[in-house]
């Protein structure tokens, strides 16, 4: 190996690859199990990071081992890759906003959409991916959201959430110091009320979160006019990724 | 092996990328920034020049330069040479003909260099800015209630500077840099787009003076958590409509902007216009002590008082309303509720009555009675039965016979000429061997 190269490695080891920061329209359950062409468990098994041909931005393309599909064609067994906008490219590195983060060996819940068209092929974008992790105390598996916060179900149309929060270490979230009320006259102040010690410890199995996300995806396709039986696209060729993948790139007339 | 170091390689990098803070995201060790405290942005003329966005976009970008104790100021160069590519060396703002990034409503494209293992912090080297030109946009800089389609644009692009700081998604608390539109709503009477007392607390975080020092600014908002997923913000929904005599229950929101904790009183009022001020009609006070960079969204209970009659007026609260705290922002300190609350200066009617029998069986006949009925106004009632069968009766007295077995719900209707008050009973009627006819005749 090269003395430059051996640099590029080591250099790589220190880098980041996404960030989210887009403004987006929170999307509800039905959004997502209508709109995705794919839903799956899976673990990622490898992450590549490839510039478009001028060097001038860069893709990464996430391998999942799939575990098992709850919509779109049955791939349980086989892999997945999916391209997400940003990466390295040359001495750079491209971070996109909106851009859910992926770890190697981690293992999520994904509502996939458009794969190889959008920046972020994720119904919602970042609302696509949850996280399947730990719980800190049982080691069980729980499925978290972008915020780091249980899933414990479905309600409506919605996920039902739960009173557990972690921080990104992956602990548990303890409270924060809130608002007091010294005195009050002719009023009366309730403060939000704080969620309980044992709640906050609280997550449903990730068997039963699945269990609840296949019913509520079968109610769907029988009664929603919305519910997409698209076909998944797998990613092309990485070896030609062409500049104009993304916008025009170039000037704004 | 080439795979290995691959895999390596993102494995480690993804640890590199997880944010030490709540604000920030480290990179080589320290949270990622612009290397100078200004950093100036090529805004597209084409795109925004000459229209509502230019003043839109001014105040998004002023919105983080007069943020308190924020250190960092972002500048505008209104130009035609701008451009989706992130490696022209240009800071981008522009809404570009072609979008594939799905229904975000904008999004941030960033470069930075490469982290070396020997060093020991990062920079932005550019960012592009880019809003989405398939949605419909709404420029107005003082939007009332913002949640959905059209989209404010002073919201997102405040939003998306926040970004353009450095600033990570804060889902945690009441922020503007909450990733789901509208974030943090808006702040205060004039409902001007401000960064929260979390997203100032980030910038400040970021970009932090050499000397200490300390920031003082308490601000209110018509805002609250999401109830529905605890994630987005959205209006406080104001109360349709009070009777003379009933208790008012709303929420407010209120936080502390600065970095020390302050106590403070609160004032509430209820206001003909929505620019509530002390002179309005005052409901009660609260001394409220509130750590900084926390938003909290109490729910209040008052009685109405008795000085009416006060027809439609908006709920509102004034936070340091007599000016007792030196603040950097003292605009931002009144709030009102979106949507203003019917007074009606009228008691609603009390509707009670009594029933001979509650059950029996075919032929079943009941007399009822609501003389225990009555009304604080001392106004004229009117009676109305609804005896669940097709028999409707009006008076203070009524009979109906039940010629049917099953249950039916009697209900009375009390009107007072202004307002009703409704009263009902259950009863069960059997079948009578000897006579329980199929049909009524």
């Amino acid at each position: 190996m090269s003395k430059s190269r051996l640099l590029l490695c080591v250099s790589l080891l220190f880098s980041a690859l996404t960030v989210s920061a887009a403004t987006i329209k929170p999307v509800d359950l039905a959004e997502l199990v209508d709109g995705a062409d794919l839903i799956f468990v899976g673990t990622v098994i490898g992450m590549e990071s490839v510039p478009v041909r001028d060097g001038s931005f860069a893709y990464t393309y996430v391998t999942f081992d799939v575990e098992q599909t709850l919509k779109g064609i049955p791939r349980s067994g086989k892999t997945i890759t999916l391209r997400f906008a940003g990466g390295q490219a040359g001495d750079s590195v491209y971070e996109v906003s909106g851009t859910p983060r992926f770890a190697d060996r981690g293992r999520h819940l994904l509502f996939v959409e458009g794969n190889d068209q959008l920046t972020v092929p994720l119904v919602g974008r970042q609302q696509g991916k949850l996280d399947i992790v730990p719980h800190p105390h049982t080691q069980e598996p729980i499925v978290v959201d972008d915020a780091l916060r249980a899933v414990d179900g479905v309600k409506e149309n919605g996920w039902r959430r739960g009173g557990l929060r972690l921080n990104r270490d992956g602990t548990l979230r303890a409270s924060r110091e809130g608002v007091r009320v010294i005195s009050q006259e002719g009023v009366h102040i309730e403060l939000e009320p704080e969620t309980a010690g044992d709640a906050r410890e609280k997550a449903a199995p990730l068997g039963s979160v699945l269990g609840e996300l296949r019913s509520y995806i079968a109610k769907r396709k029988a009664s929603s006019p919305q519910f997409r039986g698209k076909q998944f696209t797998e990613s092309a060729s990485k070896n030609d990724v062409p500049a104009s993948l993304r916008f025009e790139h170039g000037r704004v007339k | 092996m080439r795979k290995l170091i691959l895999l390596l390689t993102f494995f480690i990098a993804a640890l590199a990328a997880a944010p030490a803070g709540a604000y920030t995201y480290d990179v080589c060790r320290n949270p990622i920034k612009w290397p100078s405290n200004l950093v100036i942005w090529n805004v597209s003329s084409t795109s925004f020049g000459g229209t509502p966005w230019e003043a839109s976009l001014n105040t998004a970008r002023n919105a983080w330069n007069d943020a308190p104790g924020n250190n960092f100021n972002i500048g505008y160069y209104w130009t035609t040479d701008v451009s989706t590519n992130t490696s022209d060396g240009k800071n981008s703002i522009l809404m570009p003909s072609n979008w594939s990034d799905g229904g975000a409503l904008a999004v941030t494209y960033t470069r930075r260099p490469f982290c070396f293992f020997f060093s020991t912090g990062s920079h932005w080297q550019e960012a592009d800015m880019l809003f989405n030109p398939n949605k419909t946009w709404d420029t107005s800089t003082n939007p009332p209630a913002p949640v959905d389609a059209p989209f404010n644009s002073t919201i997102v692009a405040t939003h998306e500077h926040g970004h353009g700081l450095g600033l990570l998604h804060e889902n945690d608390t009441f922020a503007l840099m909450n990733e789901y539109y509208p974030g943090g709503g808006v702040v205060g009477t004039a409902y001007q787009v401000q960064p929260h007392a979390d997203d100032v607390a980030g910038a400040r975080n970021l970009y932090k003076p050499s000397t200490p020092y300390t920031v003082r600014d308490v601000a209110a908002t018509p805002y609250r958590h999401s109830t529905s997923d605890g994630r987005a913000s959205e209006p406080i929904p104001a109360p349709s409509a009070f009777y003379r005599g009933q208790t008012i229950s709303f929420q407010f929101t209120v936080e502390n902007r600065g970095n020390i904790t302050e106590n403070v009183p609160v004032y509430f009022y209820a206001s003909a216009t929505r620019q509530v001020t002390t002179s309005s009609r005052l409901l009660g006070t609260a001394q409220l002590s509130i750590p900084a960079g926390v938003s909290a969204t109490p729910t209040l209970s008052v009685p109405i008082p008795t000085n009416g009659p006060w027809d439609y007026q908006y709920l509102g609260w004034i936070i340091d309303p007599l000016n007792s705290i030196p603040e950097i922002d003292e605009g931002n300190n009144g709030a009102t509720l979106i949507r203003r609350t019917n007074f009606i200066w009228n008691y609603l009617p009390t509707a009670c009555f009594t029933a001979s029998a509650t059950s029996g069986s075919t032929p079943f006949t009941v007399q009822v009675n609501a003389s225990c009925s009555s009304d604080q106004d001392g106004s004229p009632l009117t009676y109305t039965w609804d005896f669940g069968d097709g028999n409707i009766a009006t008076g203070v007295t009524a009979s109906n016979t039940y010629w049917i077995a099953g249950t039916y719900d009697i209900l009375l209707t009390v009107h007072d000429g202004q307002s009703a008050a409704y009263e009902w009973r259950r009863i069960h009627v059997s079948c009578n061997n000897t006579f329980c006819p199929e049909e009524p005749y």
